[in-house]
């Protein structure tokens, strides 16, 4: 008896405790307010501005996001401002987009603003990093009436285009490897606006500290990634081939392809004091597309080589871009660090500079697979 | 000390054991009436009630001081009958006691007047009688007497005899055999258990007609004692539990047991426990297959449910459909009723915590919808999500209360009311109606109706702890859930078997549903003495 | 205090409780411990330390063999005098306390980390409490089922670890043996905190079903859980860059944050919250064993008294005071200490004391 009374006791003193003393952490999903998209820029006076995208929770309300912006000094000091704007508390929870303005992309160390979203356990670091040509602001106050909301449509942009390798997938986590990683420089994608609408434009590369150096294209970026081995097969290139007639404004002297395999091997070796990659590409594609008359039983073999050149000569140019930008977004400093540790732990500190006086020897080898139902 | 007593064979024991009585005979080829006795006593112990108390023979021997003595015995009691008459057979004065609609009135008519009357032939006065009645019983008290017309025998009192007879012509309203209603099966029998013990022990032996299915009879109740049977297989069930069971019921000392559920009360092993830790059963195939794999079964007279003891918590997910319908789809079934389970018992607390404390799980599509429909709504998310989870139980309730079809109706009009007015209205999110939706069909899906019970409780606990933690409550729960299932015993076997402890051959009938021919062996989880069940039964193929 | 009949583990539920007890909370941070000292090479430190604690856990077996049907303490006692017996009741009991208190902090921190940061810690401690309690009076049977449950419930754990090496960078690991062996030799030291729990083993080998195979389980359990942090710590190295690495405080749970599925966007929420019933393999058992202890210590025959003392005091303790991520760092370092002199330096004294003493009484007689 006096057991049961004691446990019923125990009971009633834990159900207590509990109940007044929880619940401190309970925030309603409609209570709060949790921006989709976050924006970092500088405005003319270069201090820091901010900008966030808020779904709004209601049907009755036409516009179906809430843009929140303003100057702090710190992401997390910009909380307060955000709450005071917002029907909600705002919470860092749900990002799915990260645009940061090429105002900011002009200065070293921004990463570091970036510092909340990694320390705060319940912040995601999933969001997709993605530099604005041009200032955010621009991007963030655009709400085009025929498109989804901008996170959605800017995470779905990104998604579908990394997807075809056209530009890189960088989550703030993987940013911050990259950022952190002493053998490689950040890369991140690249949107812009024009005529009123979004469009993804290729990929931003950075330099170790976080500035700008240099963009890609459509195709550079393809070339990028199957260089860091992320491509997937199904990646699509174009290229012109030399010698074949233009007919009035139409590119008739293009042949395009899949690749439907795709090995990047790189081979490292320090030699004269450089180190020194050799890049062996795989290709075996479909060809989707030729514009130019062409037998292709007895001229495929001809093709071929001729294709795998100029896959070469464009790689050559981005590595020629990288060097002279001394930037390493592909990660040759992790085959350094791999297969010449010694060298490597000499040059980490610097490693760009080690990989501006590297050089490369880039071989292609291009196989056509099929080229599809007709001749 | 009641209980050592000389036995003797009360009505309300009689059916069941007649059954025995006549295999008995039928095998051993005893004929002497008498020595019948030793037989039954090794089967069968005596009621304990105050009434056996008297063991001296009291008896009177003439015909009005027996008419005297009924009347005062039963004042107030116009359905008992006196018939007095005078047998042909012996010329003996002799009265006939019983009560009405406890006896089947074509058996009393034919079997016993029409014979004592009209059939000649008999000898001296004091000879045997002859009546079509199976089974008759001498008695020389009055105790025993009493007993014996309250269970539906009529009583045969013969002048200057110093004996009565007590004559098996038990027949009371009784339903016929029917569909079980809590436990339908698709490909089983369909026959359900029914209100009479002598009868559901015969539903069993029909399934295992066997000389090891042995039956222990106890009685339990001071008023209105039940007979209560344990069945088991001697060569097979461990007699731990049999004796632990027999020492549990002897232990009870109530009025009168009405129902299954209420033997369960006293025998159970932890009643503050939320999980049921005896199976219930209406269905005399799963009974009689939880007998073979050496469990036992315990019959209680008046009751159409069978308990089966020791179980374990995964034998609640089990069904006796599983063993007739192919062993691949039966897999599936069980993995379906465990994903079910904690889809019952879990979902409303994922709800909870994922909207009131880590939306930030939510994929951003359904955030936004889900947002959306929370937005209208002005109640915290554990205040909609009670409310719901009560309509569901009320409509529940009301569904099983009312006749079948106004059944249906609550049903549809409560479906209505769930599914649409209630979200048009902006009471409750229509996530939430979905969440309310899955765990209602969920809990339909478990086959045993008490394990469906522990989950609605166990719901709302979850829920509780949920919207006062999140997931750390619902993880709380869920290892205080496990507490139980681990250390929680039935009939002194752990609960948790075959999961905790690990019994991995036992694996085989748990989760997944192996072919019969590779169960070889039985469960491990029920101790049995003789654990072998079955050789190879499986035909060899022919070699391709 | 003698087994009684009923109470005895299988040996899977031993080889289970004994890794339990150690991987709990310890995996978490360590293949950041080991990125700092040993660089990407730290998985071959855990190799190396797989043998030395092989050896104390056999020590220890060892020394449990001379006691096959009582304690360490009440071997002790029987040997060595009565207060022997208590004094060595009274280390297990210190012991198992600042391991089952270490073990519960770090629960409590990493729960207000992630899950709620706002709640006191009195609260989750409380909580936490609640099926400890439940759990850990039952005695060691139904703690060794729940540590075997617990194992077998969190086996599909490696297979979402396994989500994250798409991205993983198999490279970061090459070249083996960057630095030579110095710094896998000091990155072995890392490895004491994480092998912490042994000890175990001098309360539950009289327990043990068959003790016949005690040897064959303390080999199983501490190969199953080098496995686990074999495992661990390869998927944060190729997962992390080795320069960024040491910048995780729980590496373990932060490789999870990357992982995206359709249906959830952030897996490592529900994640964490199942992790409390690992870390509750920690706590659970070292509870019972510290009350196992001190009530021998106290001379009680039921565990409960003890065991309800010591959740009110775990309570108040928090209550009045709640360790911060430093102290909590401080008391790490105090238990390193503490278990390298109970688990590793006592038996082996113990053990050639008792070789001695055997010889010495063999020659006697």
């Amino acid at each position: 008896m006096k057991q049961r009374l004691l446990s019923a006791l125990t009971i009633v003193v834990l159900v207590c405790l509990t109940t007044t003393t929880s619940c401190q952490d309970q925030l309603n999903l409609e209570d709060a307010s949790t921006p989709l998209a976050i924006g970092l820029d500088l405005n003319e006076d270069n201090q820091f501005e901010f900008y966030t995208s808020t779904p709004i929770f209601s049907k009755n309300i036409k516009k179906k996001s809430l843009e929140i912006s303003g100057t702090a000094r710190t992401l997390r000091q910009s909380r307060a401002l955000q709450n005071a704007q917002s029907p909600g508390s705002a919470q860092g929870r749900n990002y799915q987009v990260l645009l940061v303005g090429k105002r900011i992309l002009q200065h070293e160390d921004w990463i570091t603003m970036l510092d909340i979203i990694f320390r705060d356990a319940r912040n995601t670091v999933t969001d997709r990093v993605i530099a604005v040509e041009g200032s955010v602001s621009e991007i963030m106050l655009l709400n085009p009436p025929d498109q989804p909301m901008l996170p959605i449509l800017l995470r779905g942009m990104i998604n579908t285009s990394s997807g075809s390798s056209e530009t890189v997938s960088t989550t703030a986590q993987e940013l911050r490897r990259q950022y952190y990683e002493k053998g490689m420089t950040p890369s991140i994608s690249q949107v812009k606006v024009k005529d009123n609408s979004v469009l993804v434009t290729g990929t931003t590369l950075l330099h170790k500290g976080g500035k700008f150096a240099a963009s890609l294209g459509y195709q550079e970026s393809i070339l990028l990634n199957i260089l860091q081995n992320n491509a997937r097969s199904g990646v699509s290139l174009s290229y012109a081939i030399p010698g074949k007639p233009q007919t009035g404004p139409f590119h008739t002297d293009m042949i395009s392809f899949t690749a439907q395999k795709l090995a990047t091997k790189i081979k490292t070796s320090y030699k004269r004091s450089r180190f020194q990659f050799d890049i062996k590409l795989k290709i075996a594609a479909a060809l989707t597309e030729i514009l130019f008359p062409l037998t292709i039983q007895q001229d495929y073999k001809k093709l071929e080589p001729i294709i795998a050149e100029q896959v070469k000569l464009q790689t050559e140019a981005m590595l020629k871009k990288f060097q002279s930008h001394k930037i390493d977004p592909v990660g040759f400093g992790l085959n350094a660090r791999a297969y010449q540790y010694q060298q490597y732990k000499k040059v980490q500190d610097h490693w760009t500079d080690a990989i501006a006086d590297a050089s490369f020897h880039v071989t292609v080898e291009f196989t056509i697979n099929s080229i599809g139902p007709i001749k | 000390m009641i209980l050592m007593e000389r036995v003797a064979i009360s009505g309300l024991l009689a059916n069941g054991v007649q059954q025995q009585y006549v295999m008995n005979r039928h095998l051993f080829h005893r004929k002497p009436y008498a020595h019948q006795w030793e037989g039954w006593q090794r089967i069968m112990k005596l009621p304990h009630n105050h009434q056996s108390t008297e063991h001296e023979p009291d008896l009177e021997e003439h015909i009005p001081d027996i008419i005297q003595h009924l009347q005062q015995l039963f004042t107030d009691t116009p359905d008992l009958i006196i018939r007095k008459l005078s047998i042909v057979q012996t010329g003996e004065k002799a009265v006939l006691a019983y009560l009405d609609g406890l006896t089947d009135k074509n058996s009393i008519n034919n079997d016993v007047l029409y014979p004592l009357q009209f059939e000649k032939g008999g000898g001296d006065p004091g000879s045997e009688l002859f009546m079509t009645v199976g089974h008759i019983v001498p008695y020389t008290t009055w105790a025993k007497v009493i007993e014996a017309i309250l269970n539906g025998d009529s009583v045969l009192f013969v002048d200057r005899r110093k004996e009565a007879y007590a004559l098996d012509t038990k027949g009371w309203p009784q339903r016929a055999i029917e569909d079980p209603q809590l436990e339908p099966s698709l490909k089983g029998a369909h026959q359900g258990f029914l209100e009479t013990g002598s009868q559901n022990i015969a539903l069993i032996r029909r399934y295992i007609p066997n000389r090891e299915l042995k039956i222990k009879q106890l009685a339990v109740g001071k008023r209105g004692p039940a007979s209560v049977s344990i069945l088991y297989l001697e060569d097979v069930t461990n007699t731990e539990f049999i004796q632990l069971l027999e020492d549990r019921i002897k232990a009870i000392n109530v009025d009168v047991i009405i129902n299954t559920g209420e033997l369960v009360e006293f025998i159970e092993d932890n009643p503050y426990s939320l999980f049921p830790q005896l199976i219930s059963t209406e269905r005399p195939d799963a009974a009689a297959s939880q007998i073979l794999q050496g469990r036992c079964a315990v019959v209680v007279d008046r009751s159409p449910s069978v308990l089966i003891a020791p179980v374990n918590f995964m034998a609640f997910f089990q069904s006796i459909d599983d063993y007739s319908t192919r062993w691949s789809i039966a897999t599936f079934l069980r993995m379906l009723r465990i994903a079910a389970f904690f889809i019952a018992a879990f979902l409303p607390a994922l709800y909870i915590a994922v909207v009131s404390y880590h939306f930030e799980i939510i994929p951003m599509k359904l955030l936004i919808t889900l947002g959306e429909s929370r937005g209208r709504v002005p109640l915290p998310p554990f205040v909609e999500a009670v409310l719901m989870e009560i309509t569901l139980e009320i409509l529940r309730e009301a569904g099983v209360r009312l006749p079948a079809p106004v059944g249906q109706t609550v049903g549809i009009v409560g479906g209505i009311v769930i599914g649409q007015a209630v979200v048009q209205a902006g009471l409750i999110s229509n996530v939430m109606v979905v969440v309310v939706a899955f765990t209602g069909i969920s809990s339909f899906i478990l086959p045993n109706y008490d394990m469906v019970a522990a989950v609605r409780l166990l719901r709302f606990i979850l829920m509780i702890l949920a919207s006062l933690f999140g997931f750390v409550g619902i993880i709380i729960g869920f290892m205080l859930m496990i507490e139980q299932i681990i250390a929680l015993r039935s009939l002194g076997m752990p609960y948790g078997i075959p999961l905790a402890p690990m019994r991995f051959a036992d694996l085989k009938d748990t989760l997944v549903r192996v072919p019969l021919w590779l169960m070889n062996k039985r469960p491990i989880s029920t101790s049995a003495l003789q654990s072998k069940r079955q050789g190879n039964s499986r035909f060899k193929g022919e070699e391709e | 205090m003698k087994v009684h009949p009923g109470h005895e583990i299988t040996s899977l539920q031993y080889i289970f409780l004994l890794t339990g007890v150690q991987v709990g909370v310890a995996v978490l941070s360590l293949p950041r411990k080991l990125a700092e000292t040993a660089g990407t090479d730290g998985w071959i430190s855990i190799l190396v330390w797989w043998l030395v604690s092989m050896l104390a856990s056999l020590i220890i077996v060892q020394i449990m063999k001379n006691s096959p049907r009582g304690s360490l303490p009440d071997w002790a006692a029987e040997v060595l005098g009565v207060w022997a017996g208590k004094t060595i009741a009274l280390l297990l009991t210190l012991y198992f306390c600042v391991l089952l208190y270490d073990g519960l902090t770090k629960s409590v921190l990493i729960t207000k980390t992630w899950l709620l940061p706002n709640t006191p810690a009195y609260v989750i401690t409380v909580l936490l409490l609640l099926p400890t309690y439940m759990i850990a009076r039952h005695g060691p049977r139904i703690v060794g089922r729940y540590c075997e449950l617990i194992v077998y419930l969190s086996l599909w754990i490696p297979l979402v670890y396994l989500l994250p090496l798409k991205q993983a960078h198999f490279i970061h690991l090459l070249p083996v043996v960057k630095d030579g062996w110095q710094p896998i030799l000091t990155g072995a030291k890392e490895m004491i905190y994480p092998t912490l729990g042994m000890a175990a083993t001098f309360v539950l080998y009289p327990y043990l079903k068959h003790k016949e195979k005690a040897t064959a389980a303390v080999i199983a359990s501490s190969s199953l859980t080098m496995l686990t942090y074999l495992f661990m710590t390869l998927i944060c190295l190729v997962y992390y860059s080795p320069d960024e690495i040491a910048e995780y405080n729980n590496p373990v749970i932060s490789v999870l944050k990357s992982i995206e599925f359709r249906f959830i966007e952030r897996i490592e929420v529900p994640f964490i919250a199942f992790y409390l019933t690992i870390f509750s393999l920690v706590w659970i058992p070292t509870m019972y064993l510290a009350t196992f202890c001190s009530s021998w210590l106290f001379a009680r025959k039921d565990i409960r008294g003890q065991l309800q003392i010591l959740c009110i005091l775990i309570a108040l303790a928090t209550y009045f005071y709640t360790p911060t991520l430093y102290q909590n760092l401080m008391m790490e370092k105090i238990l390193i200490g503490f278990g390298l002199s109970v688990e590793y330096i006592f038996p082996l004294i113990l053990l050639s004391f008792i070789v001695l003493y055997n010889r010495l009484r063999r020659r006697n007689c």
